[in-house]
């Protein structure tokens, strides 16, 4: 270390040896429109080749410091650049003229340093946040899906608030992290909480996504970087309010399937001879369903509000400017019992000294946020936790009503009474989840606080060092209380789930504090020679730190008198006899966890422009990671970078052509994230020991962790040529990236001898995966005028994922024995299934493909194949447009996914008609009607009394494995924003009024509630994505 | 420029003040590495505690298990219960799985995890030195982890060898240290295997410390555990010779046969009389009775109910102790091998631990005595292995006195009382595995109790089925090992 740094300090003092003579100046002026002579304020001031600069204040009116021979750069987002070089006058007055080729983008590179278009070599992708403004997601992120070409972000639950998984260019590790880095103002934060962060403080979103962009945030961005900024005040502005609400309602999509009614479930269960409906006359059954006819889904099911009010202050003076925002959201999932609330507080401030040397930002914001969760036990087959398949396969002769036409929270069920549980097939399921969703407790609280705080000083001519500091810090609390009285109260105790114990109930409660500091120290040399040579050359140091801490319990037997905290405690050493024997039911069981993480990195980034055409990047990294040992923890990543402006060539100044930019980049990334997230896998490379529980009830001692000493890095080596273009006046532009990144030493099981008592398998560094894929952006302003803009915009990708290498000792299969298996040469995430072929005509039985191609009614693992089928989608983009027309505006924005399956199993369970299934509690879907009965029926539905269940379909046939591509309309917005003529009247400076819908078209053959997920393999209860209308205004003062 | 210089430094200065060390040498609360793990013989005690807790004959639940329940399972001993939505049915039928979580995985993995970890206390007992009281008590320890590493190598070698009395056949991988994780391992001969197990049992014998105060607490391994053992060795290895009937003799001399309320009291915990080694279940244990039940000894609740077959065996005698403590006063008789009985397993019908826990029998005076009527018998004692046999069924008043022609009708009547008495305790499978090819009766279920599976009726003691797969994962992880033949 000591050494490295030594190496560096020669490096700086080669950078340092400048000798700086000049007089220095005072320069002042004022800049103008070319257009309408108006003054500008804002514009950028910069003394060509340092940091040194200042901004044009309310009047258009500077004054910066400077030299004789030095040259001033003006710049404003949208207007072309001027330089001016200093001569003998103080003054310097400047107009400025829209420029058409700037494409309006301004891209965020790293660490704060902000790049154009124009310049960068690297591919990113930018989304500006004001497109994403009115947006009803609870998560900022939620917002990003079809914006960005080759970015996927699906989150495959309807609860609000909930984790997205992000994806980028394709999943790039097996076992270890998929997922990009996210960066905040500079700082790494947790990629999976976004919660409790108020999504209108967002500026823009920048995703960076070949070697080049992400090599400077180093072994955290093997997946890319989401670079995300948020809102600022400017200098010399006057004080602005920002007012908006909202507030609009959210439903359930329309649903595929079609159920049985009363009649027929009881004439089904009549026919196939069990259940309620069997001896049951015509009669009867008509009584029953004339009388009752439930759609769970009804009951289930509600329409939920959304509801928001944001305030956001901003002001600016000479040397310091501030943004302040407020934030209160809720919204009530479209499921009984989920909601989620939210209020924010953020403070950006800003400061410089008067020559602008020396310049320093905090952003401060605190979230808190409550969620009350249906979604965890979403996907789970146990029957009376899963409150999404009772919504969905509740029998519908079974009444939701008290006898005084109330909703039902128990159906007249006694807590504790085992036979009305298991009775019928537990067909009272559905009673059951009422009953615990109307008194359980399933809540979340997070207190999210995030600040970073940067500075630079320009402490010498061309030298500026700079300072970033940043905690991410995240509390949350954690409470489930199972009531004591609710039907499953009494079974909760520690003496087998006996109901005979005086008290029943648990509350579980887990508090968890995560805290992330960053801090990155850096050295800037930067200078133009000979007016054509522009070098930039950084270097840094990087530290970085998390602590997780927390602790939970469980307690059993609560006093239902006393319920919400440890008031209602049964003491543990209470003594109860059952069956003669004295025992202790209430005994707690208690936890308690730390873990830390860490990370040290060197790096470096070199910039070079030859002449605005030319431009040429380099950085290279050492970054530690403690979770490798000796010459394994040190990585060394590296990336390189060219660009090639053709436009600014001699020979293309004729051309339509605002801009044509080649660029290329090349470079190795590191992953030392294993697996179980930022904090898993924290010492896999030593040989530990555990405390177990021993025999007769003792305490033991036992091995916990067999080391594996030669872990190391997965490594990601990635190429990138793209193409960036705008023609005809900015009519048309775009960009073209084509990429391939392979990733190496990927972490994933070895096979090892079970004499090695780690159930057979350790983590290694085996393997090789290849992520290759285009990716396309297009923008297309069809019409612009004074009254009228018109656009559309476009993107989309694919992406091919193959796995190359697997464990030596697999022989190219790891198949754990569920739905889906690693092969060499397939992709991940592939399915390994036995192909189905439909119903046996002579005996109602399924019949399956085997692996010769005959026909069979067995089932053998032997027949499993690929079929090139992937839970992870091919194709995925969006499209949408823009149309204003004067203070109307109307956009549209969809997204899609393509070639991507997923097990249906709720619809597999409608369908079961496994061996004495027919009584199992749940309703069927009307297509039963079709199963085969008398030989010689060509059917899809196999006999009633067929050997195979759903799950046994899923596990290992492709029958209910489904296309789930599906393109959505994400969001439709109508605004209107009031003209200036009315304005004059009113003591406001703007007013806008929209309404939008979120989600409100699906198209998908997809048979389930809802095509999108989080890339999960199978669909079982899960929580759907609503559709959300609502309604908004925003008033500027 | 000098000044520059000056700041440049302080600003290095202000960056080499965050100390590297504490973000790239982390070590986590809560490690412990195997020096810290073992320090005094106290460390080592609850060593031998995660050794005991390891061996777990009695684990699984909901359709899956380890030996016990493949002793049922696989056996003519039960058949689908009332509340079965299929547990077990694959098993029943024998269709082969050797894949994680199947019966051959489960066994072999829990025998060698055992004696991995067995192998870990010894190899930290190697670095400490013991004198005096603690060298004594340090050798009782070992001897223990010395003779569950015989049982466990004795177990594998039972469940995985082709054929126990070639010394050239394949058995288990005799394994006396710690491994390296790329370290593969092919299989030693029976012969092999048998010599190792043996010098274990030599050494643990010699190191038991008699005054030991666990000693006279059957949940504890001892030296008359080593006997019961090396008696099963001897059975199953052909080694008839009568210095083991004299091995026998004393064991029962010190463990009589429970008396009739002795008996019932054995399986609710509450009496020892019979027992030479049990092993502890109480509350935190995996529950025995969710091999056949889901939630408690009872009507309805059963997946796994006794066939009628063992059930007409039972209830030969109506006053044999072993029809009332196997068979649930709560089970319905509809008639004899009718379909509709039910017929509630009551060997672990809960104990005041839980009422799903109960004790593991893994060692029993009945045992023996059923060992010694096998050895007279092949000693061609006919007479003495019929009165054998009387005495435990004079003790669990049940039947009339054998006489036995030849060692056919002799070997036929003790493996029918051994399936009687030992019937959910882990030795049906092995007795048909040991004992069936020599009479030529393999599996052979009444078609009420094969059919409330669907499954296959009758299973030759001569199938292939009857040696298990070497498990898939250990193929996976050590290529060198050899499958055994039909898998």
């Amino acid at each position: 270390m000591k050494l490295k740094l030594t190496g560096l300090m020669a490096l700086f003092m080669v950078l340092v040896m400048q000798f700086s003579f000049a007089q220095e100046k005072t320069i002042t002026g004022t800049v103008t429109s070319i257009g309408d002579g108006l003054p500008l304020p804002g514009v950028n001031v910069i003394v060509k080749g340092t940091s040194r600069g200042v901004q044009t204040d309310f009047d258009g009116n500077y004054a910066i410091k400077a030299s004789n021979g030095e040259t001033l750069v003006f710049s404003f987002i949208g207007l072309k650049d001027n330089e001016i070089k200093i001569g003998s006058s103080n003054i310097i007055n400047v107009q400025m003229q829209e420029d058409i080729a700037s494409l309006d983008e301004v891209v965020v590179v790293a660490y704060g340093d902000t790049s154009s278009l124009r310049t960068s070599p690297a591919s990113i992708g930018t989304v500006k946040a004001e497109v994403l403004e009115d947006r009803a997601n609870a998560s900022a992120i939620q917002n990003l899906q079809g914006q960005i070409a080759g970015l996927n972000i699906s989150t495959g639950t309807g609860q609000p608030g909930a984790d997205s998984t992000i994806i980028l260019r394709g999943p790039g590790s097996i076992n270890g992290n998929i997922e990009p880095l996210f960066v905040v103002d500079g700082i790494p934060v947790d990629e999976d909480n976004f919660r409790s962060i108020n999504p209108n403080d967002i500026e823009t979103y920048s995703v960076l996504k070949d070697a080049a962009a992400a090599n400077i945030y180093g072994n955290r961005a093997a997946n890319g970087a989401i670079v995300i900024t948020t809102k600022r005040g400017k200098y010399n502005q006057a004080l602005k309010f920002r007012y908006s609400t909202s507030y609009g309602y959210n439903e359930l999509q329309d649903q595929p399937f079609e159920l049985m009614n009363s009649r027929e479930i009881l004439n089904w269960q009549r026919s196939n001879g069990a259940g309620l409906g069997f001896g049951m006359t015509d009669s009867e059954i008509a009584a029953i369903s004339n009388q009752v006819n439930t759609n769970w889904a009804d009951v289930f099911f509600r329409r939920g509000t959304t509801l928001s009010h944001d305030l956001s202050i901003s002001s600016g003076g000479e040397t310091s400017n501030n943004f302040t925002s407020l934030q209160y959201f809720e919204q009530d999932g479209i499921f009984i019992g989920s909601k989620f609330k939210r209020f924010s507080v953020r403070n950006n401030f800003s400061g410089r000294s008067s020559d602008d040397k020396f310049s320093y930002n905090l952003n401060l914001s605190l979230g808190f946020s409550k969620t009350d969760e249906v979604g965890d036990s979403a996907g789970s087959g146990s029957t009376f936790f899963n409150p999404f398949s009772a919504a969905l396969q509740g029998l519908p002769y079974l009444s939701p009503y008290d006898p005084d036409g109330s909703i039902t929270t128990d159906g007249g069920i006694s807590p504790g009474d085992i036979n009305a549980i298991l009775g019928r097939g537990a067909s009272n399921f559905p009673y059951v989840l009422l009953n615990s969703l109307s008194l359980n407790t399933d809540r979340e609280e997070e207190i999210k606080i995030l600040t970073s705080f940067n500075a630079n000083w320009n402490f010498a001519k061309n030298l500026t060092a700079g300072i970033q500091v940043g905690m991410d810090l995240s509390t949350e609390s954690r409470l489930e209380i199972l009531h004591p009285n609710s039907i499953l109260g009494p079974f909760q105790d520690r003496v087998g789930n006996n109901p005979a114990t005086i008290f029943g109930g648990i509350q579980e409660e887990t508090y968890t504090r995560d805290f992330r500091f960053n801090t990155i120290s850096s050295l800037n040399y930067s200078n133009t020679f000979a007016d054509k040579h522009q070098l930039d050359v950084t270097a840094y140091f990087e530290y970085l730190k998390g602590h997780l801490d927390g602790f939970d319990y469980d307690q059993f037997g609560l006093d239902p008198r006393l319920i919400g905290d440890g008031s209602a405690f049964v003491p543990g050493t209470t003594t109860e006899v059952l069956g003669g024997a004295t025992v202790n039911p209430y005994i707690d069981t208690l936890n308690s966890f730390t873990t830390t993480v860490g990370n040290i990195s060197v790096f470096g980034a070199l910039d070079y422009e030859y002449d605005g055409k030319y431009g040429f990047s380099a950085g290279v990294r050492r970054d530690n990671s403690f979770r490798f040992i000796d010459d394994n923890a040190w990585g060394t990543f590296w990336s390189i970078a060219g660009r090639w402006n053709i436009d600014q060539e001699a020979f293309m100044s004729d051309s339509a052509f605002d801009l044509l930019k080649l660029r290329a980049s090349h470079g190795l990334s590191g992953n030392d994230r294993i697996r179980g997230g930022y904090y898993g896998a924290t010492n896999e490379t030593r040989n530990l020991y555990t405390a177990g529980t021993g025999y007769n009830g003792t305490v033991s001692t036992v091995p916990g962790q067999v080391a594996n000493t030669s872990l190391r890095w997965e490594e990601t080596t990635q190429s990138n040529i793209g193409v960036d273009f705008s023609v005809f006046n900015r009519k048309l532009s775009g960009s073209i990236d084509v990429y391939e990144k392979t990733t190496d030493d990927l972490f994933q099981n070895n096979n090892i001898s079970l004499l090695n008592a780690t159930g057979g398998t350790i983590e290694s560094n085996l393997g090789t995966m290849v992520n290759k894929g285009i990716e396309l952006q297009l923008r297309y302003n069809i019409y612009d005028d004074s009254d009228w803009k018109i656009s559309v915009n476009a993107n989309g990708s694919y992406n091919k994922n193959e796995i190359e290498a697997l464990p030596p000792s697999s022989n190219g299969l790891v198949n754990l024995g569920g739905s889906t298996a690693l092969g060499e040469g397939e992709s991940l995430g592939s399915f390994y299934l036995v192909e189905y072929a439909g119903v046996n005509p002579s005996n109602g039985n399924p019949l399956f493909v085997k692996a010769d191609g005959t026909l069979t009614e067995t089932l053998l693992d032997a027949d499993r194949v690929f079929s090139d089928r992937s839970i992870y989608p091919v194709w995925q983009g969006g499209f949408g447009s823009d149309i204003k027309y004067k203070g109307f505006e109307f956009t549209t924005q969809w997204s899609f996914v393509a070639d991507v399956y997923r097990n249906n199993l709720d619809f597999a369970s409608l369908q079961d008609v496994s061996v004495g299934s027919v009584e199992n509690g749940r309703n069927r879907s009307v297509t039963l009607f079709n199963a085969w009965q008398n030989v010689g029926d060509i059917t899809e539905v196999p006999r009633v009394g067929s050997s195979l269940g759903g799950v046994d379909y899923i596990n290992q046939t492709d029958r209910y494995l489904e296309d789930a591509s599906f393109l959505r309309l994400r969001n439709v917005t109508l605004a209107y924003s009031l003209p200036d003529s009315v304005l004059e009247q009113l003591p406001i400076s703007g007013m806008r009024l929209y309404i939008q819908g979120e989600n409100l078209l699906t198209f998908s053959k997809y048979r389930g509630w809802d095509p999108e997920s989080n890339f999960r393999t199978t669909d079982r209860g899960q929580f759907p994505t609503p559709k959300i209308y609502t309604f908004g205004a925003t008033i500027n003062f | 420029m000098k000044k520059d210089i000056f700041k440049i430094i302080t600003l290095i200065l202000l960056t080499l003040s965050f100390s590297c060390e504490d973000a790239t040498e982390l070590i986590q609360e809560g490690e412990l590495t195997e020096d810290q793990a073992f320090r005094t013989l106290a460390d080592i005690q609850t060593g031998l505690l995660g050794v005991y807790a390891a061996y777990d004959p009695d684990a699984g639940g909901n359709g899956t298990g380890n030996s016990l329940y493949a002793n049922a399972i696989l056996t003519d001993n039960v058949k689908s219960g009332l509340a079965s939505n299929g547990q077990g049915a694959q098993d029943y039928d024998y269709l082969v799985s050797f894949t994680t979580g199947s019966i051959p995985d489960n066994i072999w993995n829990d025998r060698y995890v055992t004696i991995n970890f067995a192998n870990r206390v010894l190899r930290a007992m190697g670095n400490l030195t013991f004198t005096g009281d603690e060298l004594v008590e340090a050798n009782h320890i070992k001897a223990q982890l010395l003779a569950i590493r015989a049982l466990c190598h004795f177990e594998v070698l039972q469940y995985f060898a082709t054929d126990y009395q070639d010394p050239n056949a394949l058995g288990a991988i005799n394994i006396n240290y710690v491994p390296e994780i790329d370290e593969e391992f092919q299989r030693n001969t029976v012969a092999e295997n048998l010599a190792f197990i043996k010098s274990d049992l030599d050494a643990a014998n010699s190191l038991f410390d008699t005054n030991n105060p666990t000693v006279s607490n059957p949940i504890w391994i001892n030296q008359d555990f080593v006997k019961v053992l090396r008696l099963r060795i001897a059975l199953t290895e052909g080694d008839y010779s009568t210095n083991h009937i004299t091995l026998a003799n004393e064991l029962l001399a010190s463990y009589p046969l429970a008396n009739f309320g002795q008996y019932v009291g054995m399986f609710l915990d509450v009496d020892n009389t019979e027992v030479i080694f049990k092993l502890e279940r109480t509350v935190g244990d995996g529950s025995v009775v969710r091999l056949f039940y889901f939630n408690f000894v009872g009507p309805g609740d059963g997946f796994l109910e006794m066939s009628n077959e063992l059930y007409n065996l039972l209830s030969e005698n109506p006053g044999d102790a072993r029809l009332l403590a196997y068979v649930n006063n709560q089970s319905t008789i509809v008639g004899v091998n009718d379909s509709s009985n039910e017929i509630l397993i009551n060997k672990y019908p809960g104990s005041a631990d839980g009422v799903q826990l109960n004790d593991i029998k893994l060692m029993r005076a009945s045992e023996v005595q059923l060992i010694k009527a096998e050895l007279q018998a092949r000693n061609n004692m006919l007479t003495d292995a019929a009165s054998s046999v009387q005495v435990l069924r004079d003790a669990r008043g049940a039947g009339s006195t054998p006489t036995y022609n030849t060692l056919n009708e002799a070997l036929t009547d003790i493996m029918k009382e051994r399936r009687k008495e030992l019937c959910f305790e882990g030795h049906r499978w092995l007795d048909i595995k040991r004992i069936g090819n020599e009479l030529g009766t393999g599996v052979s279920r009444l078609s009420v109790d094969c059919s409330s599976f669907e499954a296959v009726c009758d299973v030759s003691s001569n199938d292939f089925r009857f040696t298990m797969a070497i498990p898939q994962d250990e193929l996976n992880g050590n290529s060198i090992i050899s499958q055994n033949p039909g898998y």
